[in-house]
């Protein structure tokens, strides 16, 4: 009994020992004399001071699936050859980021673009030498910043691949785009604004709710086929909003004092009840087969004006064109221009033969049902 | 073998004060806490309990589910932490029994053998559970089954039922909620049932469903789908599938493997804003009684862009580049040899197959004005005699206020 005792006791000792680098809430904790520190098992970290990564260094590796770091309010940050913040190694699911920074580091400040199913929350990214934080498919972003990543061209702030989630984040100043996101993503309530690519840009069945993008030097917000932006604000980028594909739809929009167009819409989609007003080349810009009803465009400037189309077969009808060089600009054919309504501008309707226009009359007295309007 | 035998003696004490103490130990908060010992876990008292530690089953046998919850009024608190169990048996990370009020949040289910979690969703449900921030993954059956009258918010699913044999398309969905219950901002991906499924009377919104075996929603009717995404689901998927009596509004459905969008059965179903793009099928699907379809935009479907039953509105919707695989497919086309008594105004047809198709043998008393078609392969209109077609007019400035165009 009496050596079972002697026995248990130096065991109790080195049990203690052994949990030292556990917080007292069971998670494993990260300091600065463990770094570069790879995570070869599942669980949750706490990152207790900060933590710099040296030259040719990653700070954490994550290794594992099902990791959780949580950087406690602390940075991870690197020298001009350091590495990523924080890297993930190969196929990993399930891999959480939380509360802190990862700044200055050479490579990507947060780079989890082999894993799925991340989620990045409350996290500061700034002045890293590539992108700001890159996540794989799957993933969440949500009150996070990226500021000032890239030390050369084409960095994002944030990039996550297809089917994720970015919300309520800040960027800016990023040498790519300020938010990149793959297919079937929703980004909302996001800021962007005067990064070197692209303010937002996203792949086919995208969703853009609530966001606002200022002066990006490329356009502000960017959208695949089937994609809904509605609610958001293009200000002072090349275009405002520019749809790449098809069976897109923007809505409920505002472009404004844009380089290029307000909303450039391709061909095959939609614009409605949107406002644009002095975009420097057009207000609204489309290809062929889109449906353009129900928008309200105002130009200030001299050469600018209110809808081009430059293609066939699109339907623009209900829409309130005003001031500037034109009203329409119709290029293409077989386009069918009824029930609008157009005033102070050089040319209400400069439309080519070749499309179905409903009579452009003075008053609604005694016009007819398709009739367009000069005022 | 000394240290073994006083490791197993150290265990063993903790596991019984803690078995004899119950769940005496809490934290500051006050809050029951659960470590690893205590599993098998019943939580057979209301209060509120929080994990404190990851628990990993996966390389050890553990035929037992994780946690029971068999009282009602229950917070169940993860804490961030995970609970991963070990495929081989049936058993889920935690089973809710049909009691009422429970809260789960905050964690991480992975790699049962049975669902993630289980409150039921047919019979024998919980009742007004809420799950936050729950991530299930990888799980043998359903990621997550919420019971009725539940809300789900910031979940995750992914790959459960993964590599099964298919056990039926609500085997190894993503997320499963009984009728009368809400689900938002949740994510389902790669799922071997549906991506997220749900009974009657409740709402989706701000949802992503992605690349999963069956349908991305698959709900019973009278729900609401707000602002959510379909892509890519795989094997015949549709992006979304309701039944009677819902409201679809600002949705996307993007290369799904049938079709986009779906009302099936009772009909009465609303489609507002939406858009249905490069699915295997028909765009948007309403091949039942009395649809609104408003303001929506199909595009380079397969099937038809809107294929239409009888008494429908379709009003404002684009339709572009339709129906060129089946060979009788168009932008509008009403099908059924029932189809009767729609109104059909003030959409364009541009580069389909057909732009609109009226020609099943009782498709008759459908009222067709307003709408322009232009460019499209086979025919701008095609009409049975049966049907109230406004004149179609090559030339606006003679048209009357209801007439059609085509040119």
């Amino acid at each position: 009994m009496k050596q079972t005792c002697r026995l248990t006791l130096p065991l109790m000792v080195l049990c203690l020992a052994a949990s030292a680098s556990f917080a007292s809430d069971g998670r494993t904790e990260i300091s600065q004399d463990m770094i570069p520190y790879q995570i070869d098992n599942a669980g949750s970290y706490v990152v207790t001071e900060n933590l710099s990564a040296g030259a040719s260094q990653n700070g954490i590796t994550v290794n594992a699936d099902n990791v959780t770091i949580d950087l406690n309010g602390f940075s991870i940050y690197g020298i001009t050859n350091s590495f990523n913040g924080i890297v993930s190694t190969s196929s990993r699911i399930n891999v959480t980021v939380i509360n802190g920074s990862v700044r200055d580091c050479g490579d990507d400040g947060i780079d989890l673009s082999t894993a799925v199913n991340c989620l990045v929350k409350n996290v500061r990214a700034s002045n890293n030498g590539a992108a700001g934080i890159q996540l794989g498919d799957a993933s969440t972003v949500i009150e996070c910043t990226a500021i000032g990543n890239g030390s050369s061209t084409n960095h994002n702030g944030i990039t996550t691949a297809g089917g994720s989630v970015v919300s309520a984040c800040v960027t800016r100043d990023n040498t790519g785009d300020g938010i990149e996101v793959g297919n079937a993503s929703t980004i909302s309530s996001c800021v962007a604004r005067e990064n070197h690519g692209h303010g937002i840009e996203a792949g086919d069945a995208a969703m853009v709710t609530g966001c606002n993008a200022r002066d990006n030097d490329s356009h502000g917000i960017v959208v695949g086929s089937g994609c809904h932006v509605t609610d958001s604000v293009g200000y002072s980028n090349d275009d405002g909003f520019h749809v790449r594909g098809v069976g897109s739809n923007i809505s409920r929009c505002t472009a404004f004092g844009n380089l290029l167009y307000g909303i450039r819409a391709g061909s095959g989609n939609s614009v409605i009840h949107s406002t644009a007003y002095d975009n420097q080349v057009g207000n609204i810009h489309v290809g062929s087969e889109c449906y353009v009803f129900y928008n309200n465009c105002v130009s200030t400037n001299s050469s600018s004006g209110g809808i081009v189309v430059d293609g066939t077969d699109s339907r623009l009808e209900n829409n309130h064109l005003l001031r500037g060089a034109f009203g329409f600009d119709v290029n293409g054919t077989d386009n069918f221009i009824v029930k609008n309504t157009a005033a102070e501008c050089t040319t209400e309707y400069d439309i080519v033969g070749g499309n179905q226009t409903g009579l452009v009359v003075n008053t609604p007295a005694g016009a007819g049902a398709w009739d367009n309007f000069n005022f | 073998m000394n240290f073994r035998f006083h490791r197993i003696a150290f265990v063993g004490v903790l596991a019984a004060a803690f078995l004899t103490a119950g769940f005496k130990a809490r934290a500051e908060n006050g809050r029951f806490e659960i470590i690893r010992e205590m599993f098998p876990l019943t939580i057979t008292n209301s209060g509120s309990y929080l994990l404190t530690e990851d628990i990993d089953f996966s390389n050890s046998p553990f035929a037992y589910d994780g946690i029971t919850i068999s009282a009602s009024d229950v917070h169940l608190d993860l804490n961030g932490h995970y609970l991963m169990g070990s495929i081989g048996n049936t058993d889920d990370g935690i089973a809710i029994d049909p009691v009422r009020n429970v809260t789960v949040e905050n964690g991480f289910i992975h790699g049962w053998g049975g669902d993630g979690i289980d409150a039921g969703y047919d019979t024998a449900t919980a009742t007004g559970c809420v799950f936050r921030k729950i991530q299930t993954s990888y799980n043998y059956r359903d990621g997550l089954r919420a019971g009725r009258s539940a809300y789900v918010e910031n979940c995750f699913a992914l790959r459960n039922g993964l590599e099964l044999e298919d056990l039926g398309h609500e085997t190894g969905t993503g997320i499963l909620i009984g009728q009368s219950s809400l689900a938002r901002r949740c994510v389902s991906v790669e799922n071997w049932g549906h991506g997220i499924a749900s009974r009657s009377s409740g709402e989706i919104s701000d949802c992503i469903v992605y690349r999963n075996q069956h349908d991305g929603y698959h709900t019973g009717q009278g729900m609401l789908i707000r602002g959510s995404v379909a892509y890519g689901q795989r094997l015949n998927g549709d992006g979304l599938e309701v039944d009677g009596g819902s409201v679809v509004v600002d949705c996307v459905a993007v290369s799904n493997n049938d079709d986009g969008m779906k009302t099936r059965t009772y009909g009465r179903s609303v489609f507002v804003n939406c858009s249905s793009i490069s699915n295997s099928s028909d765009g948007i699907n309403a091949r039942v009684n009395g649809v609104l379809v408003a303001e929506c935009t199909a595009t380079r479907n397969k099937d038809d862009g809107l294929a239409i039953d009888s008494r429908s509105l379709i009003v404002n919707n684009l339709c572009v580049g339709n129906g060129f695989i089946s060979g009788d497919g168009g932008g509008i086309n009403i099908k059924e040899n029932a189809g009767d008594r729609c109104r059909i105004d003030s959409n364009h047809l541009a580069g389909n197959r057909e732009g609109l198709r009226i020609v099943g043998a009782g498709a008759s008393q459908n009222i067709v004005m307003r709408n322009s078609a232009v460019g499209n392969s086979v025919n701008d209109y095609n009409y049975s005699v049966n049907n109230d077609v406004a004149p179609i007019r090559s030339s606006v400035s003679t048209a009357d206020p209801w007439d059609n165009f085509s040119f």
